[in-house]
């Protein structure tokens, strides 16, 4: 349990940041290059290089060294993690509303009487 | 009137609802910890102690019992109160799984309806300052993207 959230937590402050959300849409369609990736961006490689540890290191992405080639690829199973803590929240929120949807409705009348 | 509205673009979740009372009631609901315990949590659920501060700064602890006695403990602290429209806070899972120790936050407008009440609630996948960009468009296009690769 304890290294699941851990990886949610790399995963949630991983998508935190606008390039990396870049790199990671870019990698839906297709994996890349390291170079090809960094091509895409007006900053530097080294920064381009740095924001792919951090998604390296959250679990999101997985590089495979060939030669001096660096090949990256996503990794969707952290991905998954991420969309079942939102369905979490979601069923919590939703199961809570229509207690107090009813709540309102029994009470109503006391209230009116008031 | 029930009618539920999801969007999630991830890691933000956002539910509309509308609701059948007035907005002094409903955040009366939301605030007041006797009335609290009637309704928050998933069916079946008992909530036996609330203890919540609600002023800017100011910690709440609900423990909630599942129908089958095990205890579920939500902690944070209030970040914004503006009576009867607004409300946020930190929402922090003590143990309940998938996600124990994800510090996020919750914020909940309460628009006025007349003899009802909307309610928008996020839920905010993490309380950085870095969420706040969240409406960025590459996000949603990230997200949905994933999604079809992780239904595959």
């Amino acid at each position: 349990m304890v290294k699941q959230s851990a990886d949610l937590d790399a995963v949630f402050s991983a998508l935190a940041d606008p390039t990396r959300r870049k790199i990671v849409e870019r990698l839906t369609h297709s994996d890349l290059s390291a170079g090809e990736i960094a091509a895409g961006f007006s900053i530097s490689q080294p920064a381009v290089s740095k924001h792919l540890k951090v998604l390296e290191r959250s679990g999101l992405l997985k590089r495979k060294i060939v030669g001096r080639e660096h090949h990256l690829r996503l990794a969707p199973r952290a991905m998954k993690a991420a969309t079942s803590w939102i369905e979490t929240q979601q069923k919590f929120w939703t199961a809570s509303f229509d207690r107090l949807d009813t709540y309102l409705e029994c009470t109503k009348d006391e209230d009116d009487n008031r | 009137m029930t009618e539920i509205k999801t969007t999630a673009t991830a890691p933000t979740l956002t539910l509309r609802r509308t609701f059948d009372a007035p907005r002094a009631r409903v955040y009366d609901a939301w605030t007041n910890p006797d009335v609290l315990k009637e309704w928050f949590g998933p069916p079946g659920f008992a909530i036996p102690s609330i203890a919540m501060n609600v002023v800017v700064g100011g910690a709440y602890t609900i423990t909630m019992r599942a129908p089958d006695g095990e205890d579920y403990v939500v902690t944070g602290e209030f970040k914004t109160v503006r009576p009867p429209e607004h409300l946020s806070y930190s929402w922090l899972w003590a143990e309940m799984p998938p996600d124990p120790h994800v510090n996020t936050l919750v914020s909940i407008d309460f628009i006025d309806r007349g003899s009802q009440t909307e309610i928008v609630l996020t839920h905010e996948g993490f309380a950085s300052a870095e969420s706040r960009d969240r409406h960025e468009a590459g996000w949603l296009g990230a997200f949905e993207g994933l999604e079809k690769l992780v239904a595959t």
